[in-house]
C-alpha cells in the first residue's frame, strides 16, 4: 500500500521538476529516435492560410496522428489560441485551412500531443494584411443629423436671445428716450393722462 | 371701474386698490410673511443638512434614484405656466377681461419659475459644480438644453413681467413720489424710463410687449418639452414615450391657469380686490383649466391604451403598477381628484361660484403634483434586470424642502407686490376706455359685475 | 466543443526553436505525469508566475500597453452565483456594500430554471450614458471604455437613468475607506469615492492597461468569466485561451437588451442554449 506521505512527495517532486524544465531552454541528448514536425504555411489567392505539418519519428512519416494548430499571442502574458486540428495522411501531412481575423505579425506553431510526450514545431512567423475583422465595429447612427445639430440649435438660440435683447432695448431707450413733439410742452401730468378722456367721466357702474 | 360721485371715473379708488399691498397692506400682513419665512428658513436648514450628509437623507438609494425633487421640478416650473397663458395667449387673443388678473399672473410666473428652477440645483449631489455647465458643458445633454431654455425663458419672462409694468411704475413714481422713501423713490424713477404716456411711448411700449408676447410662447412650449425630453431621452420604460413633450405642456398649462385660480382669489380677498376681480374671471379661468384638463386626460388615456395594449414586459410592468398595483390608489385619486372632479366644478352651473371654483383648482394643482410624482417614482423604482422593484422613503428633509418651495411661492408674490401694484393699472385703464367705444356684446366679458 | 489546452498545459512549449525537439522517454513519463498534475495546478502555476498586485493600482509613472478593443464574455454554464467575483470587486475597490460594480442576479428564465448571471457595465461603443452627461464628466478613454471622472460629476444622475443595464452607482453618502489610501483617485482608480458622485464597474482598466486581469476574472474559480480583444480575436479566462470570434459563434453568445443598439462589449453564453430571456 502506497503511503499517503510517499504520493504527496512524488507530487511535490514532479511538480518541482516541472518548474525546472520551464528554465531549461533547450533538451538532454534523446537516446530514443528524435520525432519531428515539420510547420510551413502558404498563403493562398483569397487571404487564407494553408498551413502544413509533416510529422516524422526516425525520418518515417507518421499517419493518422492528431496535429494542433495555435497561435502565439501576448495577451496577459504568453498564450496559445487554438487554431483546430488535422489528422496527418498517408504523407504525415497535416493541413488546415486558417482564415486570420486580424491584421499583422502573426507567430504560429503546430503542436503533437503523442505517447511519446508533447512537443511542438519550430514557431512560424506570418505577416496578414487584408483579414476581415471577425466582429466588426459598426459606424455611428444619423451621421448627418449629428454634424448638423449643433450649428442649427446654437444659430436658432442666438437668434432668439438677439431678439430678445431688440425687444428690451427698443422697449426702453425708445420710451426713455424724449420724443421730439413733447420738447415743446411740459410732460402732461398723470392726472391728465389718467382723467383726461372725457367719455371716462361719463362711464357709469 | 367702480364710479363714486367724488370719483367719476372711478381711477383713484383703482388706483388705491391696485397700490394696497404698497402702501396699507393689513395687519395679516407681517404675521403671514413671518409664519412662510419660517416655513422657508427651516427648508433651507434642512438643504444644508442634506449637502452635508448626502442625498440619502432625502430618502434616494440607487434603486430610487429619482424621486420628490424631480417632481418637484417639473411641477414647479409646470404650475409657471398660468402666466405664460394668461398674458400671453390672452393677450394675444385680445381677451379683454384678462386685464386685472394679469399682473398677478405673471409675478406668479416669475416666483414659480424661479422657485422651480432652484429644484434643478437642490437634486443634485454636488452643486457647488454647477458652473461647469458653461465650462465643459455637453451639447448633446438634455440637461443642457434644460438649463438654456430654462435661463432663457427666464429672461423673456422678466421682460414680459417689467415692459408693462413701465406706465404702472411712472403712476408710483408720481403718486407715491412724496410719501415713499429715497430709495423707492429712485427705484421708480429708475424702472418707468421717463414714462409718460405719450403716444410714441405707448406704441413703442405696444409693439414690445405684443412682440414679447409672441415669443414667449414657442420659448415656454420649449422650456417644458425640453423638460420632459430629458425623461423620455432615455430608454426607461414609463418615460420613453413620444408623447411626453406635449403630455408635459399640457400638464404645466392645466396646473398653471388652476394657480393662477388659486392665486388670483387669494390675493383678491386679502388686498379687497372684489371690485375688480369678479365671477365671471373665475368663470372664464375655469373654463380653460376644464379645457386644458380634458385635453391632459386624453393624453393619460393615449399613453396607458399604446403601452397597456402592447403588453412589452418593462412597459407593462409599469402600467399594471399604476393602475391596478401599489401606486394604484394614487393614481387613481389623481384622475378623479385631479382631474374630473376639477373638470365637473368647472362647468356644471350649480358650482359656479367662487369658492367652488378655487376648489376645483386647488385640486387640479395638488392632484398634477402627484402626477408628477407618479411619472417619476414608478419608473425609477422599476427594475431593469430581475424583478425586484426599489422602494423610496419620504424623508423629513425632502418634505421640509418641498414646503419650502410651496411656501417660498405665496412669500415671493407678497414681497414682490410690497413694490408694485398688483393691478395692471395703466392696462385697466386703457382696457377701459376702449371698451366705452366697444359694442355692447364685447364689454358683457368686461370687468363690470361685482361678485 | 472542444477543450481548449489549458495555458500552463502549453507552458512547455519551446521558447527558443530547436530543430531537434524531442524528450527522452524518462522524462517523457515524468512530463505525462507532470502534464496532468499541472492541469489541477495549472492556476496555481498561472498565479506564481503573475506578478502580485503592485503597491500602487493607479500604476503611476508606468507605460501603458498598445490599446485594445476590450470585449468579456461570461459563460454561464460555469457560473454558480458563489459572487467571490462580487466580494473581490468590492474589496479591492474598497467600495460600501450596496455598489456592486459585478452584481450577479439569480434569475428564473422561461422554462422555470433558476441561473445566476453576473452583471457588469457593459462599455457599449454607443454607451447612452455618455451622451446625457451635461459636463462629460462621464467619458470614453483612450481604450474605448466607459469611466467616470468623480471631479467633474454633478451628481445629476441623468446617466443612471439612461443606462439600460442598472449598472451605475452613486455615492449617496461619503464613502469611507479604512485605512486611508495611498494613492489619490483617478478615473482609471476611483477609489476613495466622492459623496454626490456617480460610480461604476471601470473593466479594471488599471490592470489590464498594464498586463494584468480584472480582479472579478482572477476571483472566479469556476473560469466562467474571460476577457478579450475584438481586434485581436483572443480571449482568456486566466487559463483557458480562445478564438474570441469562434467561441462566440460555437457557443451561440449573446448580449443583453441586443434591440437598444447600444452595442455592449459583453457577451454571455447562455446555460441552457436558449435565449436569455427572463
Amino acid at each position: 500500500m502506497i503511503r499517503r506521505g510517499a504520493i504527496v512527495a512524488f507530487l511535490i517532486a514532479v511538480a518541482a521538476l516541472q518548474l525546472a524544465s520551464l528554465a531549461i531552454p533547450g533538451n538532454t541528448a534523446a537516446a530514443d529516435p528524435p520525432a519531428r514536425l515539420q510547420f510551413d504555411a502558404e498563403q493562398r489567392d483569397d487571404g487564407a492560410w494553408m498551413l502544413r505539418a509533416t510529422l516524422t519519428r526516425a525520418g518515417a512519416v507518421q499517419s493518422q496522428e492528431t496535429i494542433q494548430f495555435l497561435q502565439q499571442v501576448d495577451f496577459f502574458g504568453q498564450r496559445w489560441v487554438p487554431l483546430g486540428t488535422a489528422v496527418t495522411d498517408s504523407a504525415g501531412v497535416a493541413s488546415r485551412l486558417y482564415s486570420p481575423t486580424s491584421n499583422g505579425a502573426q507567430r504560429l506553431i503546430a503542436r503533437h500531443a503523442g505517447e511519446e510526450g508533447t512537443f511542438a514545431s519550430d514557431p512560424l512567423d506570418i505577416t496578414v494584411s487584408g483579414a476581415a475583422p471577425a466582429v466588426p465595429g459598426e459606424p455611428p447612427v444619423l451621421p448627418v443629423v449629428r454634424a448638423w445639430a449643433f450649428p442649427v440649435g446654437a444659430a436658432i438660440l442666438f437668434l432668439v436671445w438677439l431678439f430678445l435683447a431688440v425687444i428690451l432695448l427698443r422697449a426702453v431707450i425708445g420710451i426713455a428716450r424724449p420724443t421730439p413733439m413733447q420738447a415743446t410742452s411740459s410732460a402732461p401730468s398723470q392726472d391728465a393722462a389718467l382723467d383726461s378722456s372725457p367719455q371716462r367721466n361719463s362711464s357709469t357702474e | 371701474m367702480v364710479a363714486t360721485a367724488a370719483d367719476p371715473g372711478g381711477a383713484i379708488a383703482l388706483r388705491s386698490a391696485a397700490f394696497r399691498p404698497v402702501q396699507a397692506p393689513g395687519r395679516w400682513f407681517w404675521p403671514l410673511f413671518a409664519a412662510l419665512g419660517a416655513v422657508v428658513v427651516l427648508a433651507a436648514v434642512a438643504y444644508g443638512y442634506q449637502l452635508l450628509a448626502g442625498l440619502w437623507v432625502a430618502g434616494y438609494n440607487d434603486a430610487a434614484f429619482y424621486g420628490i425633487y424631480e417632481a418637484n421640478l417639473v411641477a414647479f416650473i409646470g404650475v409657471s405656466y398660468g402666466g405664460a397663458l394668461v398674458s400671453a395667449v390672452l393677450r394675444l387673443t385680445n381677451a379683454r377681461w384678462r386685464a386685472p388678473i394679469t399682473r398677478m399672473a405673471e409675478a406668479m410666473a416669475l416666483v414659480s419659475l424661479v422657485v422651480g428652477g432652484s429644484f434643478a440645483i437642490i437634486h443634485l449631489g454636488r452643486p457647488e459644480r454647477i458652473w461647469q455647465l458653461i465650462t465643459r458643458p455637453q451639447a448633446a445633454s438634455p440637461i443642457v438644453w434644460d438649463v438654456i431654455a430654462i435661463s432663457t425663458y427666464l429672461a423673456a419672462t422678466l421682460i414680459f413681467l417689467y415692459l408693462p409694468l413701465i406706465p404702472d411704475l411712472a403712476i408710483a413714481r408720481d403718486r407715491l413720489g412724496p410719501s415713499a422713501s429715497r430709495l423707492r423713490r429712485a427705484f421708480y424713477r429708475l424702472a418707468a424710463a421717463s414714462w409718460s404716456g405719450t403716444p410714441e411711448q405707448r406704441q413703442r411700449l405696444n409693439w414690445s410687449v405684443g412682440a414679447i408676447a409672441v415669443l414667449i410662447i414657442p420659448l415656454a412650449i420649449t422650456v417644458h418639452s425640453v423638460l420632459a425630453w430629458a425623461f423620455s431621452m432615455t430608454s426607461r420604460p414609463g418615460w420613453h414615450s413620444t408623447i411626453f413633450g406635449p403630455y408635459f405642456v399640457i400638464g404645466a398649462l392645466y396646473s398653471g391657469v388652476a394657480l393662477v385660480i388659486v392665486v388670483v382669489a387669494a390675493f383678491r380677498k386679502a388686498y379687497r380686490l372684489e371690485p375688480y376681480i369678479g365671477l365671471p374671471h373665475f368663470v372664464s379661468l375655469a373654463r380653460i383649466m376644464a379645457v386644458l384638463g380634458a385635453v391632459y386626460l386624453y393624453f393619460t388615456f393615449s399613453e396607458m391604451l399604446t403601452t397597456g395594449y402592447v403588453r412589452t414586459r418593462e412597459e407593462a410592468s409599469i402600467v399594471a403598477v399604476l393602475l391596478e398595483g401599489s401606486f394604484a390608489p394614487a393614481f387613481w385619486g389623481f384622475l378623479v381628484g385631479g382631474i374630473l372632479i376639477p373638470i365637473v366644478l368647472s362647468l356644471v352651473p350649480a358650482a359656479r361660484k367662487v369658492r367652488y371654483l378655487v376648489l376645483a383648482a386647488t385640486l387640479a394643482v395638488a392632484g398634477m403634483w402627484l402626477k408628477r410624482l407618479l411619472i417619476t417614482l414608478p419608473t425609477a423604482t422599476a427594475p431593469l434586470i430581475g424583478d425586484v422593484w426599489g422602494t423610496v422613503q419620504f424623508t423629513w428633509v425632502a418634505i421640509v424642502v418641498t414646503l419650502g418651495a410651496t411656501a417660498a411661492i405665496p412669500l415671493g408674490l407678497m414681497i414682490i407686490f410690497r413694490f408694485v401694484p398688483i393691478l395692471a393699472l395703466d392696462e385697466m385703464m386703457e382696457t377701459d376706455s376702449r371698451d366705452e367705444r366697444e359694442p355692447a356684446f364685447e364689454r358683457s366679458l368686461g370687468t363690470r359685475s361685482p361678485p | 466543443m472542444t477543450v481548449p489546452p489549458d495555458d500552463a498545459d502549453l507552458a512547455e512549449l519551446p521558447q527558443v526553436a530547436d530543430s531537434a525537439r524531442g524528450m527522452s522517454r524518462r522524462q517523457a513519463l515524468l512530463s505525462l505525469a507532470a502534464a496532468g498534475t499541472a492541469l489541477a495546478a495549472g492556476p496555481l502555476v498561472g498565479t506564481l508566475v503573475r506578478a502580485s498586485d503592485p503597491a500602487d493600482p493607479t500604476h503611476a509613472g508606468e507605460e501603458p500597453l498598445p490599446p485594445r478593443r476590450w470585449a468579456m464574455v461570461i459563460d454561464l454554464r460555469r457560473c454558480d452565483g458563489c459572487k467571490k467575483c462580487t466580494e473581490a470587486c468590492q474589496a479591492k475597490h474598497y467600495l460600501p456594500p450596496q455598489q456592486e460594480w459585478i452584481k450577479v442576479y439569480t434569475l428564473r428564465d422561461r422554462t422555470g430554471v433558476e441561473f445566476n448571471i453576473p452583471r457588469l457595465c457593459m462599455h457599449c461603443e454607443d454607451a447612452p450614458c455618455v451622451r446625457v452627461c451635461p459636463v462629460t464628466a462621464t467619458f470614453v478613454d483612450r481604450d474605448g471604455l466607459v469611466l467616470v471622472d468623480q471631479d467633474k460629476c454633478i451628481g445629476c444622475r441623468l446617466c443612471m437613468a439612461a443606462c439600460p443595464y442598472e449598472a451605475r452607482y452613486f455615492n449617496w453618502t461619503q464613502p469611507k475607506v479604512k485605512p486611508p489610501l495611498p494613492t489619490k483617485a483617478t478615473p482609471e482608480f476611483p477609489s476613495p469615492q466622492q459623496r454626490g458622485t456617480v460610480g461604476k464597474c471601470v473593466l479594471c482598466v488599471h490592470n489590464i492597461k498594464f498586463g494584468q486581469l480584472p480582479y472579478c476574472l482572477e476571483a472566479c474559480t469556476m473560469g466562467a468569466i474571460y476577457i478579450g480583444d475584438l481586434d485581436a480575436d483572443v480571449a482568456t479566462n486566466g487559463t483557458e485561451t480562445v478564438r474570441l470570434s469562434t467561441f462566440l459563434s460555437e457557443n451561440n453568445a449573446i448580449r443583453l437588451k441586443e434591440e437598444l443598439n447600444t452595442k455592449p462589449r459583453v457577451w454571455y453564453i447562455s446555460g441552457h442554449g436558449e435565449d436569455l430571456a427572463w
